[in-house]
């Protein structure tokens, strides 16, 4: 009976843990195609047939070929143990999200809380990997990585907090299910974003926040290959690498969801009661959530990267006093209606 | 505060603008080429390989002159007079054998001036642009289609071709005395000695006509001119001209006049010095009947289809001494040989490379 639980629970665990993977091989892929796109290229093309879908099929296997190299004088055992704390982190956040109405890991009611504190795991690891590796380059990386996370989590708690007043729970999938229906302004979704102006300014701050969280352009600088060589993954090799870059997709593609649940209704169809259900609702889901992804990933190849005195002020003079100001007006504007 | 909100309006501003302009792209399409799978026309003059059309060439070597890097390099063989190489497609008579004809692509520069020169247009670039080659040798291209054995053969028929004609030069020029020759030849040159007379007593006589047989020699069904008058004395041997054998139905001619003494020896000549080593000295004895075939010298080498050209006087004759008359040299116009002693070639019997090269 209890093995029959465990194993149950452990094939429930594989679910986002499937998720992820197929996600990440193909967000990759993907990736490498919108880059491709906007500079007017085809990106990976011959691997696979149809537009080069297995490219990152081919990709991993040339991965676990790799020789496993750690460097000398690296601090043996942290240098392993990084990306795995960085991929379990990201992983483990996966079990508060609302994939369908009928699915999500953990119903936790701290949910909210429960995911901002364990991808702060994130920072550590980086730090971590930076730091073991022995390697100026990686220990800036390590070092403008633990600098960006601590100052943009403020930004992104305040933005987070703004959406939690007003619904009024820290349980994810409580705060979806207050947005099904379609009754603003008559036909529009109650999502959060059309609810409230403030929750527009809201989300802009969020969405800045997360790009800096997830090392995105025009944030990436810990891993800023063209001064950092690859930051703190320049030392990693092989399937340790291929960890990392799981687990920065796998972050990129968390917060974008955490995005979607907080301000796009989540497993919420757009068009009310059509095309909803649970298996739609995991569809409309992943949808919002890459669709975010591919805004990402669309900046990614518009910006220019942010040098380190500007990332800071644009965190420490612009977005915190900002998210604290719009986390009153919100309060207020919740108070007054 | 104002001005906050105006950098911020026009931080969102640019940075939409710029997404904007990505987001077009994302759906223009790409440039890409998809290489392997697909190609881009070259424009005409498109300079990526070259290519010889080796049978237009007439091997006027205005390209190996033209390059500035000396990347291409022809080795060309005159035809000799009973072969036609043909016309090129513009109409010019081809001359010569292109025996070798190789353009290095590694050295070349895709400057395309080689290829202004060529008068018959044979040298041109081709769209060929994927030769790429793990050993750096193999972009060395050899255009010239001859065969190896087709190469040494015409450079053999070149070089016999010369030497019959100094042998005619000479043997025009020269009033002879005519040693006692033993004249065998080693190969090919049959060197029957023109114009050794052989007296006897081996002096030329002055005056005595150089029994040039010019034609006589190598033609296929010459018959010997055996003249009459000649006293070939039995044990004289005719001097079959070495070459002569070569041809297949040749005869050996014997020179009318050439007394051989019988029992000569062949440096019965004063001072004719039968080269040391020569070979194939004609015995006395040799069946010197009019008629008589040549006898074939051991050790001459019948060069297959090889005209004997009995140059006279060939004294490059591999293998062959020349006899030299000691007292040719008088004779005026007489060539190389005319040095008693001259011509021996040490070893007689060498291959056949162009002995004249001396001169
Ligand atoms: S293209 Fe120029 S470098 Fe090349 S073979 Fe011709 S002349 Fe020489
Ligand atoms: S210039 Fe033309 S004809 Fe003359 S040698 Fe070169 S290829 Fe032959």
């Amino acid at each position: 009976m209890i093995t029959e639980s465990i194993l149950l629970l452990l094939l429930f665990a594989l679910i986002p843990l499937i998720i992820i993977l197929i996600y990440a091989l193909f967000a990759i892929w993907g990736e490498r195609k919108v880059a491709g796109f906007i500079q007017d290229r085809l990106g990976p093309m011959r691997v696979g047939g149809w537009h080069g879908w297995a490219q990152s099929f081919a990709d991993l296997l040339k991965l676990i070929q790799k020789e496993d190299i750690i460097p000398a004088n690296a601090d043996r055992f942290l240098f392993r143990l990084a990306p795995f704390i960085m991929f379990a982190a990201s992983y483990a956040a996966f079990a508060v999200l609302p994939f369908s109405s009928s699915f999500i890991g953990s119903n936790l009611d701290i949910g909210v809380f429960f995911l901002l504190a364990i991808t702060s795991l994130l920072s550590i690891s980086v730090i971590m990997g930076g730091w073991a590796s022995n390697n100026k380059w990686s220990l800036f990386g390590a070092m403008r990585s633990a600098a960006q996370m601590v100052s943009y989590e403020v930004p992104t708690i305040m933005s987070v907090l703004s959406v939690i007043v007003v619904a009024g729970s820290l349980n994810l999938m409580t705060v979806t299910e207050m947005q099904s229906g379609n009754d603003t302004l008559g036909f529009l979704p109650n999502w959060l974003i059309l609810q409230n102006p403030f929750l527009i300014i809201a989300f802009v701050i969020f969405f800045i926040s997360i790009l800096a969280e997830a090392h995105r352009v025009p944030f990436d600088l810990p891993e800023s290959e063209s001064e950092l060589v690859a930051g703190f993954q320049t030392e990693y090799s092989g399937m340790r690498w291929a960890m990392f870059m799981l687990a920065e997709y796998a972050d990129m593609l968390l917060l974008s969801l955490l995005g979607a649940v907080l301000f796009f209704g989540g497993w919420n169809s757009p068009f009310g009661d059509f095309m909803a259900g649970p298996a739609w609702g995991f569809f409309w889901f992943m949808l919002k959530g890459l669709l975010l992804v591919f805004v990402m990933m669309w900046i990614r190849w518009t910006l220019p990267r942010y040098r380190v005195d500007q990332l800071m002020y644009l965190c420490w003079s612009i977005l915190i006093p900002l998210s604290f100001l719009n986390f009153v007006l919100i309060a207020l504007w919740e108070m007054i209606f | 505060m104002r001005n906050i909100v105006k950098k911020g309006w026009s931080t969102f501003r640019t940075i939409f603008t710029g997404m904007g302009i990505t987001i077009r792209h994302f759906f223009s399409p790409a440039v890409t080429l998809q290489y392997p799978d697909e190609r881009e026309e070259l424009p005409k003059i498109a300079r990526s390989k070259l290519f010889v059309n080796i049978d237009d060439c007439i091997a006027c070597d205005q390209c190996v002159r033209a390059c500035p890097v000396n990347c291409i390099e022809i080795d060309t063989v005159k035809a000799t007079a009973d072969v036609d190489l043909g016309r090129t497609s513009d109409g010019k008579q081809k001359r010569m054998w292109v025996t070798r004809f190789d353009i290095d692509m590694a050295k070349c520069m895709y400057c395309d001036l080689c290829t202004f020169p060529c008068p018959t247009e044979c040298i041109y670039m081709i769209q060929d642009y994927e030769y790429s080659e793990y050993d750096r040798n193999n972009l060395v291209y050899n255009f010239s289609n001859l065969s190896p054995e087709k190469i040494e053969e015409v450079t053999r028929k070149a070089e016999e071709d010369k030497l019959q004609k100094e042998q005619q030069a000479e043997t025009e020029t020269v009033t002879t005395k005519p040693g006692k020759t033993a004249k065998q030849t080693g190969s090919s040159s049959a060197k029957s000695i023109p114009g050794a007379k052989a007296t006897s007593g081996a002096k030329s006589i002055p005056g005595a006509k150089p029994k040039t047989v010019p034609g006589a020699k190598s033609i296929p069904g010459a018959k010997p001119k055996t003249v009459p008058g000649a006293k070939t004395i039995p044990g004289a041997k005719p001097k079959t001209v070495p070459g002569a054998k070569s041809v297949p139905g040749s005869k050996p001619k014997t020179v009318p006049g050439a007394k051989t003494i019988p029992g000569s020896k062949l440096k019965t000549v004063p001072g004719a010095k039968s080269v040391p080593g020569a070979k194939t000295r004609t015995v006395p004895g040799a069946k010197t009947i009019p008629g008589a075939k040549p006898k074939t010298v051991p050790g001459a080498k019948t060069i297959p289809g090889a005209k004997p050209k009995a140059v006279p006087g060939a004294k490059t004759i591999p293998g062959s001494k020349p006899k030299t008359i000691p007292d040719a040299k008088q004779i005026p116009g007489a060539k190389a040989k005319t040095k008693s002693g001259v011509k021996k070639v040490p070893g007689g019997g060498k291959g056949s490379q162009k002995p004249n090269s001396e001169e």
